[in-house]
């Protein structure tokens, strides 16, 4: 198998296989590096202790167990895990918790029996290590704690089981060889392993977390008392363990797997300072220390399988307590199961999109066919209380049935007391009559007042409704399921708290509808208006351009005419400058009505308006032979208009009257009318010349739009009469047939201050 | 139309009565020469009462002139009145040096942005400005306000010339310096009349 010398590469290789193996130990348990970390420090209670080893029951089982057997007045049914931790102390518990756990990790003493390593043994010569270390030390270095001595007696060869754990054939080999030659373990374990259980075990201790005063004795417990590094820590602990190791072998006290001794107690004493009586006195005692602490880390006598025993029943005990408590929670839960039934049932049955009333209609049904038996409703309030919806699921029909009561038009009449004034009362079931009269008298006399319970359902501090059913028993029969009936009454509440709200949106959604085409025809006007604009932009842009080309040919015409002899050349030459003034004209008008001067409106006399505007053309309608007719009543109110605008507004509309008889003369009448509802005045030129058809009056308004012959007239004027008017906060329509004429129409604001100029309301209509 | 290039000449609007610096000027000789020969009476005139300023009425400026060979054009140009026409198109510049050469009672100078406007107002000291609103680099109410700001051109006179524009604006060009507006396209002698009626030369 293992031939020796081995190469050196081997040699490593099996290292990296040891540690490889190591690694792959189980970890230190938590619980055990917490308690090293707590019980450290000075100012650590008992609970603290108490309640860490309480977190692992084998472990408080554990501890439980040693303090009765450590002490006789401790009964075992009355011994507490407090109790125990107090009267062990400590240090001797965490000395105890970290023995437990090293061994539970590395495997105890009733482990690796098949093997050549006797575990039992070994803790045997660990114990006498430790107990022996923890009295020298007194007599080594007062400032060191002997608890931790001890620990570090008790731990000082963890590698040897380590190994032993890791590698139980090779180390098994090593333990044979060891015997057969009386030889010094570690030289072999070196040999053959390529490693000595000191540095497993400080490899180990690195793992673990071990406190730094166990890895330096784990590691340096071999080394000669005075070879030992100043820069070793815990240098008294680890002499200490150095002395007690040898004194245990010399005392033949358990098995430590190693038969050779380089000193005799006695050197190494004496070069510790100790006397010789000191050691004496440590063996003589050693053997009583033993047993006695032996007890406490149960590595005494003791069966193992006794203490298994006792942990089991300690556990069954713990189990039947546990079982007591299940059986309890499990009658509760059967209870609870009817109401989370019914709240899955109900949450089943919701969709997003019902109604109110579908989901009172839903409430009432499975609260009826589940709970009540009897008649049963459910209703929704909304917050102004002003309408209240619900259903009613009587017990002999099928349907749900759907009620309403309106409160809109006399809230007094009907008086509404639900569960409002139950506030901080908290959530209960309580007799229906109390509070809802209106129930009974409004919606369903065929309730049993005397036995309708109700619970009200409310949700975010308000109630939105609530149940009511009939119930012979009364609200006795759910004591005790209170909280149950609470958790269904908050999910049904909820359940109509969301019908409400999406009731809610449902109407805001309309009203948001009805705003939207609101809008869309503003924007529309607000389309109008950009297009104008742009039209605006663009004439002037076209005004700009169009100008000075205009102003070199009128000006150049000018100075050529003023020097033109002939007269034929120069009424020509005054033809092209007067051509180019026209169009200048066009572009300005084209600006104005695109980009028309803000209005300056002020309080204007209607009468006078129109008679300004008819009288600039009554010479044009002469000569067409048009008569111009004003027949205004002598009531209209004053309008709040720009004067200008509308005059140029209404002499256009005149104009298109006169042009429509075509020069076979007619009449133009002029009439007004006043509204007071709306606070407008109304215009209306009227002709009965050619009309216009459909097409024509819907195009009538449109920019250049005219059905006169092309060069007679710019056709600007009725889109320009209509702005100015809308401008001015009216509005112009045409209504016209072709053959019987036209009649303009145009509305206009009346001066908001018409109070001031009194005017004769009561003859006019 | 066309009457001012005719009516041109000896009208009122020429200056009457002359100091020695201006008939040396206008005579290209020194104002020295001009006092030896107003003191010795070849060139006559009158003192300023109350003090001893010399000065030459007209006739005997032109008698004068006449009887030493000086061209009488000279006396005409100095009558002349000195217009400044800012403008970006080069056309409506020809279009409007043509006219006030033709009519003859105005010295022109031109300049096609705001700052040459500005230079040349240094430079040439002119009498009025017909300035375009609408000039490359700045607009002409900023031209106008800028010689405005300056004490020496207060009784320049300002004419605002401009195809592209409203109310408003008209009166904010008033409001910054401008004697004047005329909308483009204008009739040349509504221009000319405006210059005459702002220079007083009727």
């Amino acid at each position: 198998m293992n031939q020796e010398p081995e190469t050196k590469r081997s040699k490593s290789k099996k290292i990296e296989l040891i540690i490889q193996q190591l690694n792959s130990l189980p970890t230190l348990p938590a619980v055990a590096a917490r308690l090293l970390q707590i019980t450290v420090r000075n100012d650590t209670q008992a609970e603290e202790v108490v309640q860490l080893i309480e977190s692992d029951p084998a472990l408080a089982s554990r501890i439980i167990t040693m303090a009765t057997r450590a002490s006789t007045g401790i009964k075992r049914q009355s011994a507490s895990l407090s109790k125990a931790v107090v009267l062990l102390g400590f240090e001797a518990v965490r000395n105890a918790v970290l023995s437990i756990k090293v061994f539970e990790a590395l495997g105890g003493p009733d482990e690796g029996k098949g093997g050549q390593f006797d575990r039992a043994g070994f803790w045997k010569h660990s114990l006498a290590v430790a107990c022996a270390a923890k009295m020298l030390v007194r007599h080594i270095d007062r400032r060191v704690d002997p608890e931790e001595v001890f620990v570090c007696g008790l731990l000082h060869d963890m590698g040897k089981v380590a190994l032993d754990a890791c590698l139980p054939k090779s180390f098994a080999r090593v333990v044979q060889l060891t015997e057969s030659a009386r030889g010094n373990i570690a030289e072999l374990e070196q040999r053959i392993l390529g490693i000595d259980h000191t540095v497993v075990g400080k490899r180990l201790t690195e793992k673990w977390n071990l406190p730094e005063s166990i890895k330096e004795t784990v590691w340096l417990h071999h080394h000669y008392v005075q070879a030992l590094p100043e820069a070793v820590k815990h240098r008294s602990i680890v002499q200490t363990v150095h002395l007690a190791d040898i004194l245990a072998r010399e005392q033949h006290i358990g098995y430590s797997g190693n038969y050779y001794l380089t000193n005799s107690t006695q050197a190494v004493a004496g070069e510790l300072g100790c006397s010789a009586e000191q050691v004496d006195q440590v063996a003589r005692r050693l053997r009583e220390q033993i047993s006695e602490r032996g007890v406490l880390l149960g590595l005494d006598e003791m069966d193992p399988e006794e203490l298994y025993h006792e942990a089991l029943c300690e556990a069954n005990r713990e189990l039947g307590e546990l079982n007591l408590h299940l059986q309890q929670q499990n009658r509760n839960l059967r209870e609870r199961s009817v109401y989370f039934e019914l709240l899955s049932e109900l949450t089943g049955s919701l969709t997003a999109t019902q109604s109110l009333v579908d989901v009172c209609r839903l409430i009432a049904d499975l609260w009826q066919r589940k709970m009540a038996g009897g008649n049963c409703a459910v209703y929704s309030k909304e917050a102004d209380e002003l309408i209240i919806e619900g259903a009613v699921k009587l017990k002999d029909e099928a349907q749900a049935t759907v009620f309403l009561v309106d409160r809109t038009d006399d809230p007094e009449a009907i008086s509404l007391e639900t569960a409002d004034n139950e506030e901080g009362a908290g959530f209960r079931v309580k007799p229906a009559g109390e509070s809802h009269g209106w129930f009974f008298e409004q919606v369903s006399p065929g309730f049993e007042m005397a036995s309708t319970l109700m619970i009200p359902l409310r949700h975010g501090g308000e109630t939105v409704g609530g149940v009511l059913w009939e119930q012979a028993e009364g609200a006795r029969k759910y004591q005790g399921q209170i909280n149950y009936l609470a958790a269904f009454a908050a999910g049904a509440a909820l359940a109509i708290c969301q019908a409400q709200k999406h009731q809610e949106l449902l109407r805001l959604s309309e009203q948001l509808a009805q705003a939207n085409q609101l809008l869309h025809e503003a924007q529309r006007e607000l389309v109008r208006k950009r297009s104008m604009a742009a039209v605006g932009e663009m004439a002037c842009g076209a005004a700009h351009e169009v100008n000075n080309p205009l102003a070199v040919v009128v000006g150049r015409s000018q100075l050529l005419a003023s020097s033109e002899e002939d007269s034929q050349r120069r009424e020509i030459l005054e033809t092209i400058s007067h051509c180019g003034q026209e169009i200048t004209k066009i572009v300005s008008e084209l600006m104005e009505f695109a980009k028309p001067s803000l209005p300056k409106p002020d309080s204007v006399r209607v009468e006078e308006l129109i008679n300004r505007a008819a009288d600039a053309l009554r010479d044009q309608a002469a000569r067409e032979n048009v008569q111009i007719e004003v027949e205004l009543p002598g009531t209209l109110p004053e309008i709040f208009v720009d004067e200008e605008q509308i005059i140029m507004a209404v002499r256009e509309l005149i104009l298109n009257a006169i042009e429509s008889y075509q020069g076979q003369g007619g009449t133009v009448r002029l009439t007004g009318d006043h509204s007071e509802l709306e606070n407008e005045v109304m215009l209306e030129v009227i002709d009965q010349g050619c009309g216009m058809v459909e097409e024509t009056v819907q195009k009538a308004f449109d920019p250049f739009f005219s059905l006169r012959q092309a060069g007679r007239s710019r056709g600007l004027g009725l889109s320009r009469s209509s702005r100015y008017i809308g401008e001015n906060g009216g509005r112009l329509s045409l209504r016209s047939k072709p053959g019987t004429g036209t009649t303009a129409r145009l509305v206009l604001p009346v001066c908001q201050m018409a109070e001031k100029h009194p005017v004769n309301l009561e003859a006019g209509f | 139309m066309g009457s001012n290039t005719k009516n041109r000449s000896e009208s009122e609007s020429s200056k009457r009565v002359f100091s020695t610096g201006e008939a040396a000027a206008i005579c290209k000789i020194s104002q020295q020469t001009i006092i030896r020969c107003f003191d010795s009476g070849r060139l006559e005139g009158f003192r300023v009462p109350g003090s001893k300023f010399r000065r030459i009425p007209r006739e005997s400026m032109i008698k004068f002139m006449r009887e030493n060979d000086i061209p009488l054009d000279l006396l005409e140009e100095a009558d002349r009145r000195k217009v400044l026409v800012v403008d970006d198109d080069p056309e409506i510049v020809e279009l409007m040096v043509d006219v006030f050469e033709r009519d003859g009672r105005f010295e022109v100078r031109t300049a096609n942005c705001g700052y040459d406007a500005g230079v040349l107002t240094q430079e040439f000291r002119p009498d009025l400005m017909i300035l375009d609103y609408m000039l490359p680099d700045v607009n002409g109410n900023v031209v106008c306000k800028t010689i405005r700001q300056n004490s020496a051109f207060a009784h320049m006179k300002i004419i605002i010339v401009s195809g592209v524009i409203n109310q408003d604006e008209i009166e904010q060009l008033m409001k910054v310096g401008a004697d004047a507006f005329l909308k483009k396209p204008f009739s040349i002698d509504e221009l000319v009349d405006e210059m005459v009626g702002l220079l007083q030369l009727n």
